[in-house]
């Protein structure tokens, strides 16, 4: 048996774990031998998330064009299956010559097969003044396949006629578009004209995330909308209070809201709720909630008293810390509240003296059976507040429900875990299973403690998502 | 009730049938023959090796079948690079029997099988340049020098990261 005898679909198997799971490099699979080299040029999954000029790096196996011969290139090696685009701003507005090149060796209607589009310019004052030839470029195609739109920062003047460009095609082009994302920084002008004044796009879509808008979005265009990620920094003008979707049922806070004025019927309507980077802790401003239909609520770096709301059917709770935002790393107050979810999900903290609501016989914990929690950069253990409130060693026996428990820990900053560290963790797992045993209670049904890398890169990014993955898992039931 | 496999090298393997069934290629089979002491023949594994394969679908008997759904949030938390460590165990084998293991589970359709050996090798060559990976695996270095700066000219730009 030789290795050249593996069949062509299990080396790309293998290809694609090595990119899109272990982050590695493309090269060293086309460097090997002709095979290889084959395989990979020919495997169109590898090739299907590409970048043009765009400067940020995540995520890793994103394929990276700095010039439009090399997009070709890349484009070419999709051959005729879906890819996502990322599009930075561009250091120079490509001339008539590379366009001409560039349309002449690519298939013809090339980005009617882009999934997903996004348009990114995190540093664009020292560029090009406007992107024409660009612009003109992208109004060209139809966009056939285009399902996510994505419009960072392209609210200053040299996108302009960009976007004004692809937006008519757009319009005309994608029937299938559901998700629209838009993030601005200064300018809003035109991306109100180009995009928020065109009802026939906002009617298609499901999903919207937009950010620092800071004026009011024609909430009546759009009917379809099931997902909303809502972000800004004024509040005076009351920006939801016109929320109509009547098929919204997640929503997503985030900015400088002091209050939540949601209008009656999206609070009875909506099953997921997440608040981030928010302060509402002030009890003037902040009356009771009700959420009937509630099954999911999350806070990201966001104080708040969870006695202020009220979900009877609340599955899922989860509570993270952002150290982006510079906050204090604070717990929400925990006691006072009905909420009692039955999956809790929490970022923890090393110092002990905030461990103590959890040694607390409170409502929240009362019917909790799975219980996640992730160890925000420490790499010491869970701490005895918590392990003696899960061994049920404390008088409060505050998780009486108990079921599922794991625990994730950071890995070193190399991506590996000492063995003696990754025993003590283990042990210290075990130990709180058999004092439970040991109690007379019925034994977990997973115990599971995890590792994760964050790359070298923050525990955030500056979407608040992670950009961390576990690299290894442990059954602690397993002996 | 049992099912009798039988290998290339004519040897017989009399297993149950929630073993054999692990095996979709196999399932199948069954499920179009029905109920017969008929031996299912396996052209393209051999002895030794299909040992190897049973006792990984022994061990896994009771999990359950893969769906080929989408992975459930819970379940996208987990996707790693981890092989648990009974199959770690099991998969540290020579690499001649590793590429015969993965042959198998491709023929015989045992994806979970298919998917510890695949990540097996994405480990083994993880960090490791051409040269590297050649000398791992034995690989004859077929391109010209021409065709070496080439391939690096075209994509060195991918890894400038």
């Amino acid at each position: 048996m030789r290795q050249d005898d593996v069949p062509h679909d299990v080396l790309e198997q293998i290809f694609y774990i090595h990119v899109y799971t272990n982050f590695q490099s493309r090269l060293s699979l086309l460097q090997t031998c002709h095979k290889w080299y084959k395989v990979a040029i020919n495997y169109a999954s590898l090739w299907r998330t590409i970048s043009w000029n765009s400067d940020d790096q995540l995520p890793p196996f994103r394929v990276y064009c700095e010039n439009i011969g090399a997009l070709a290139r890349i484009v070419n090696r999709v051959g005729t299956g879906t890819f996502d685009l990322r599009l930075g701003c561009p250091y120079d507005d490509p001339s008539e010559e590379d366009i001409q090149r560039f349309t002449s060796s690519v298939p013809q209607n090339w980005l009617s097969r882009c999934h997903s589009l996004s348009l990114y310019a995190p540093e664009e004052r020292w560029r090009v003044q406007d992107a024409t030839t660009l612009g003109d470029l992208l109004g060209t195609y139809s966009y056939d396949a285009l399902e996510r739109l994505e419009l960072i920062q392209t609210g200053t003047k040299m996108w302009e006629h960009m976007l004004h460009t692809l937006m008519i095609r757009v319009e005309s082009t994608s029937p299938g578009l559901r998700s629209l994302k838009i993030s601005l920084d200064r300018e809003r002008t035109h991306i109100v004209k180009c995009v928020l004044e065109r009802p026939a796009i906002l009617k298609r879509l499901r999903s919207l995330d937009i950010r620092y808008l800071r004026r009011s979005v024609p909430w009546a265009d759009l009917p379809e909308l099931e997902d909303l990620s809502f972000c800004d920094t004024v509040d005076d003008d009351m920006p939801l209070n016109d929320l109509c979707s009547r098929k919204l049922r997640k929503l997503t806070l985030g900015g400088r809201f002091r209050s939540l004025h949601l209008p009656q019927g999206i609070c009875q309507q909506l099953t997921h709720l997440t608040l981030k980077g928010l302060d509402l802790r002030n009890p003037f401003e902040v009356t009771l909630l009700k959420f009937p239909s509630l099954v999911s609520f999350g806070l990201k770096a966001t104080r708040f008293e969870l006695k202020n709301i009220e979900a009877p059917n609340l599955e899922d709770f989860m509570y993270q810390f952002d150290p982006i935002v510079g906050r204090p790393y604070q717990y929400p107050y925990f006691g006072n509240t009905t909420l009692t979810p039955r999956v809790t999900r929490l970022d923890i903290l090393a110092d002990e003296l905030d461990h103590a609501p959890f040694a607390l016989k409170l409502n929240v914990w009362s019917e909790v059976e799975e219980l996640h929690l992730t160890i925000y950069r420490s790499h010491d253990d869970i701490g005895s507040t918590l392990t003696d409130a899960l061994s049920r060693t404390t008088h409060q026996q505050p998780f009486p429900s108990l079921k599922k428990f794991t625990v994730l820990h950071p890995a070193d900053r190399d991506g590996s875990v000492a063995p003696e560290r990754k025993l003590k963790h283990v042990k210290n797992l075990q130990k709180i299973a058999q004092n439970r045993r040991d109690s007379g209670w019925k034994d977990l049904e997973k115990l599971e403690v995890g590792w994760y890398s964050t790359n070298g890169n923050e525990f955030v990014i500056k979407d608040q998502s992670r950009e961390w993955w576990v690299i290894v898992w442990k059954d602690c039931l397993e002996q | 009730m049992p099912v009798l496999l039988v290998t290339s090298d004519n040897e017989q393997f009399r297993v149950e049938k929630v073993v054999a069934q692990r095996s979709v290629l196999i399932k199948n089979m069954l499920e179009d023959v029905g109920e017969s002491d008929q031996p299912i023949p396996l052209p393209n594994v051999t002895a030794p090796v299909l040992k190897k394969v049973l006792e990984y679908c022994d061990h896994h008997q009771t999990d359950p079948l893969p769906t080929g759904d989408e992975p459930s949030a819970d379940e996208s938390r987990k996707r790693t690079t981890d092989i648990s460590e009974w199959d770690q165990k099991f998969i540290t084998v020579d690499q001649e029997m590793l590429f015969e293991i993965i042959l198998a589970a491709n023929y015989l359709d045992i994806k979970p099988l298919l998917d510890v050996g695949c990540k097996t090798v994405a480990n083994m060559i993880k960090g490791k340049s051409p040269e590297e990976i050649r000398k791992l695996f034995n690989i004859v270095n077929d391109f010209t020098p021409e065709e070496e700066a080439q391939i690096k000219k075209e994509n060195e730009w991918a890894e400038d990261r």
